[in-house]
């Protein structure tokens, strides 16, 4: 029996894992330079975008296990150069290492705008499955529809059994991944695999054709509405009520948005733009570290030692402290601007010790 | 639904009792009122922020720091409780409580929806089966009507409810016993670095008292605190941590952030405004600024007819002239319960005219006998919670016949509690002329060593310890100021000497140094035997409405009602005969769920 040809499928899951990943670091940018007190709603509606986001990228990480395919998370790649252009079907546009702002929050409401289409339409799409998924054609929504076809044609085509071979091992479950948007699915057939990217789109452009994220069908929880529209409640400064149409402004309560309390980071700060020797620049030397052998953590979790991922949450409160004290550097002497995290990827090569870095981690560096 | 003004059941206080005996009978489908003394408060998590910040700016963090101070039901604080003068404890005129002594009462509890699980540390264990005939076995204080054995379904439900992490295998000691093949719902909060080093510093150490060598381990602490989920429990069902109320990822596991008492900033700390908001959505309706002022009864038949209670609409009842700050109503209902907490619900009694003598007598606590020190070397104080561990092993033997029974809290914060570090540290520092380099590493060599002991003493029932009222004290609405009188005995003196001893003796074995030394000017300072000795209060309060056989020797029966008023119901740890050594929410939540059975099966009856 030829075996699938399955390079394609992880070709696009692996685009899926970078997708999610890429709009982690401009939310936590948007995140670090604000504060709970003074913009607590924009404060809690980030915190719960990226938490999603890190769902997202471990849902996708799952599926690509189940069909027997291997995230590959620490390489030079991984990381996008920003400022980045996403390009997709309707729309082209950059997203930054920004302060939260007007334009910041625009470009998220570009990242996760919804489909205008979405029907399936048949036939057009059995053409293309084989090929593999330009985003460029597609907006995120349809990337992912796009990904669920291949899925359900190679399990007609092979039986569930084969096109799912991964070791069910390695999936991340609910014992190692919490506190972010729902309940992780374990996925091993071609259901829970449809079900995992179901979430991430819902959670994301909002379930077919309403503003809730279908948090409430997929995990019981409260109603919330998807990552859309929880960004133009920030943008208009208002909040949905139940029964708005997607198509129309919320009619809710008004909310505050302290669009001036926000430290004025420099746009998409690179450690090397900083003084030698300045605080700015030894810090943001160690958060690119930090970052990168963070993202080794994730490596190692998500191919077959997923206890490691509790270890990753500690680095992930790390990233905060060193950010915090970034934000805090001026970009040089003369400047205003404050300097701040860079998410710039360190070969393995180039890492260093830190009191901060997890046994498993320090073992390699040797 | 609800006629106007009539309920199935009207509660009194929306703490955790209150909130456990709410949801379960609105699970039912009875309809339930709750009277909250406390302000008005949605349970969105931009409300809870409010709490957080007065606790970031009160200088003074004491447990209801975070807690506002509110004229119409006023909370005591720890901060009454007045020193001693010319060896004689000061009783002062401020404060909520008219303390008459001899010995201070020095535990407080917070009246706002979510009540005193607002500020606690989180700690659930559950009583011993000795705790519950100490009078059989030892002679001294009470027997229960009830078993260890009775309450270990309630216990399993209260460990649901609350959502208790810890590891089964390390629980079963001092005969308490689980259902076979029972787990957690969340495996056992990490052990902190300090836990560990104490264990392997003390591994085969004994203890050596009074001709008795006692072995003793250092243990995990089951507590309501967010976890890894046990996927074995439930039969395999498993557990979804619940997080914050209003901001559900949020608290999913606990973070560490060290501020527990007096609130956690994630609600990974269970708090019962997650209980009650699963009773708001079953449609349980929680009137606040409704303070209860008198249960209406039947001179005849002892039946309740009605609660009458104070509703006030602004905050500050001082801003008011006298003629109406204000309204007086009444509430009806087929079945009443008191969950106001021991002290409350015992004044409220007193204050409707109630004539069984029990009715605030009995008041107990927790005496905490604190001990501090120095670690031989760096153990990272003041990460995690509270405390992580303690040493159970002395918390039941014979000696219960002539000393008081003790469990040793382990704190992971320093000297926090007894001294008041690190802030103490640096004043310290500073009166030394250390600035700079040299004061932040004197800080840090020090801090980093700092841990301390908390001896929970076991208190017995005393009907001279007792809550009572006075025409003379009554707060801004009118109501009564809860008047205390209240002492400990040589059994429990006996018990600290005993603690302090413990404490001696392990300091020498890690090879650390004791610095325990009591100020004679402190509240609760006393010397016994030669020894000078300080405790503080573990904020448990019990004991002022006692669960009984008879209405001579007790307020309610087992089923929790009372004796002289067959539609009146008491639940909290004011119905505990004994307190044993264990933090007592646990028991008392078990206890809640079993009065909420018995009430449930009242009114299907009602029904037929």
């Amino acid at each position: 029996m030829p075996s699938i040809n399955k390079i394609e499928l992880f070709k696009n899951l692996q685009t899926a894992i970078e997708l999610e990943h890429s709009t982690i670091p401009p939310y936590l940018a948007a995140y670090f330079t604000i504060n709970q007190d003074t913009n607590a709603f924009s404060w809690s509606v980030i915190r719960s975008v990226f938490m999603e986001e890190m769902l997202h990228m471990t849902l996708a990480c799952n599926v690509l296990n189940a069909v027997g395919g291997h995230p590959f998370i620490d390489n030079p790649t991984f990381i996008p150069e920003y400022p980045t252009e996403f390009n997709f079907a309707d729309r082209k546009f950059d997203v930054g290492i920004v302060k939260f702002s007007k334009p910041a929050i625009e470009a998220f409401l570009e990242i996760e705008k919804p489909s205008e289409q979405k029907l399936r339409v048949e036939g057009e799409h059995l053409k293309n499955l084989m090929q593999p998924i330009n985003l460029e054609e597609k907006t995120i929504g349809e990337f992912y529809q796009a990904i669920k076809d291949q899925l359900i044609h190679l399990v007609e085509e092979y039986g569930e059994e084969e096109v799912f071979n991964g070791d069910s091992s390695i999936q991340i479950t609910a014992k190692h991944y919490y506190g972010g948007g729902g309940k992780v699915i374990e996925v091993h057939n071609l259901e829970t695999a449809l079900f995992a990217i179901d979430i991430i789109v819902d959670q994301g452009e909002g379930a077919s054709g309403t503003i809730y994220d279908g948090d409430e069908t997929f995990f019981g929880q409260e109603q919330e509405v998807a990552h859309f529209y929880r960004f133009n409640e920030i943008y208009l400064g208002q909040k949905y009520n139940e029964g708005d149409h997607p198509n129309e402004n919320p009619t809710g309560e008004k909310v505050t948005i302290n669009w001036d309390a926000v430290i004025d980071m420099v746009d998409n700060p690179k450690a090397s733009n900083f003084p030698e020797g300045s605080a700015a620049r030894i810090k943001a030397d160690e958060f690119n570290q930090l970052y990168s052998h963070f993202l080794r953590l994730l490596h190692l979790a998500f191919n077959g030692q997923s206890h490691l991922l509790v270890k990753a949450i500690g680095m992930m409160y790390q990233m905060k402290y060193v950010a915090a004290e970034l934000l805090n550097c001026p970009t040089s002497d003369s400047s205003k601007k404050m300097a701040g995290p860079p998410f710039e990827y360190i070969p393995l090569a180039e890492r260093k010790q830190f009191h901060w870095l997890v046994e498993e981690l320090v073992v390699e560096l040797k | 639904m609800s006629k106007k003004n009539e309920y199935d059941v009207v509660i009194v206080g929306a703490g955790i009792s209150g909130g456990i005996v709410a949801n379960q009978l609105a699970e039912k489908g009875h309809n339930v009122l709750i009277l909250e003394a406390g302000v008005k408060k949605d349970f969105s998590f931009d409300t809870y922020r409010e709490y957080l910040n007065t606790y970031y700016e009160n200088t003074v963090k004491i447990p209801n720091s975070p807690y506002p101070q509110n004229s119409n039901a006023p909370q005591p604080l720890v901060t009454d409780v007045d020193g001693i003068k010319n060896g004689i404890q000061q009783f002062n005129e401020k404060g909520y409580f008219k303390q008459y002594g001899p010995a201070p009462f020095q535990s407080t509890y917070t009246r706002a929806k979510g009540g005193t699980t607002l500020h606690w540390l989180g700690t659930c264990l559950r009583m011993l089966p000795s705790d519950f005939k100490e009078q059989d076995l030892f002679g001294i204080g009470k027997n229960w009507p009830i078993n260890y054995y009775d309450l270990m379904p309630y216990y399993r439900m209260a460990e649901h409810e609350i959502g208790v992490s810890a590891n089964i295998e390390e629980q079963s000691y001092l005969g308490i016993a689980f259902q076979k093949d029972y787990v957690f719902p969340m495996t056992k909060i990490p052990q902190s670095y300090l836990d560990k080093q104490l264990s392997k510093w003390t591994k085969n150490a004994v203890f050596e008292y009074e001709e008795e060598t006692f072995n003793y381990k250092v243990v995990s602490t089951p507590q309501g605190r967010n976890s890894n989920p046990n996927p074995k429990y439930n039969n395999g069902e498993g557990y979804q941590p619940i997080g914050a109320v209003g901001n559900p990822d949020l608290g999913q596991r606990c973070e560490g952030n060290s501020a527990c008492v007096p609130i956690c900033p994630v609600q990974a700390k269970y708090n019962a405004l997650k209980t009650l908001q699963k009773a708001v959505n079953k449609g349980v309706v929680i009137k606040a600024q409704c303070v209860a002022s008198e249960i209406m009864y039947d001179d005849n038949t002892g039946e309740i007819i009605g609660i009458k209670y104070k509703e006030y609409d602004d905050f500050d009842a001082l801003k008011y002239d006298e003629n109406c700050f204000y309204k007086e109503k009444i509430v009806v209902a087929k079945r009443y319960v008191l969950a106001a907490h021991a002290v409350e619900n015992a004044k409220l009694m007193l204050a409707s005219g109630f004539k069984n003598k029990n009715i605030g007598q009995n008041l107990m606590d927790h005496p905490v006998l604190l001990t501090w020190g120095l670690a031989p070397e760096k153990i990272g104080a003041f990460r995690g919670p509270g405390s992580t561990s303690g040493i159970p092993s002395l918390r039941d033997g014979a000696f219960r016949k002539n000393r008081s029974a003790f469990r040793v809290e382990i704190g992971n914060w320093g000297w926090n509690w007894p001294t008041g570090s690190p802030s103490a540290d640096l004043s310290d520092a500073l009166s030394k002329q250390l600035f700079g380099k040299d004061l932040r590493k004197a800080l840090l060599d020090k801090v980093q060593k700092e841990f301390r002991f908390g001896f929970l003493i076991e208190q017995q029932a005393l009907s001279n310890n007792c809550v009572t009222i006075n025409e003379q004290y009554k707060d801004a609405l009118g109501n009564y100021r809860p008047i205390i009188n209240y002492n400990i005995t040589d059994h429990e003196k006996e018990g600290m000497l005993a603690a302090k001893s413990f404490s001696k003796q392990f300091f020498k074995t890690i090879k650390g140094e004791n610095k325990t030394k009591y100020d004679s000017n402190n509240g609760g300072y006393i010397e016994y035997k030669g020894e000078s000795l300080w405790w503080q209060g573990a904020g448990h309060l019990a004991g002022t409405h006692i669960m009984g056989t008879t209405k001579e020797n007790s307020v309610v029966n087992k089923e929790q009602r009372c004796h002289e008023h067959s539609n009146l119901f008491l639940v909290g740890c004011g119905n505990m005969p004994t307190m044993g050594t264990s933090n007592p929410t646990l028991t008392m939540a078990a206890l809640s769920f079993w009065a909420a059975e018995n009430i449930n099966k009242d009114l299907e009856q009602l029904k037929n």
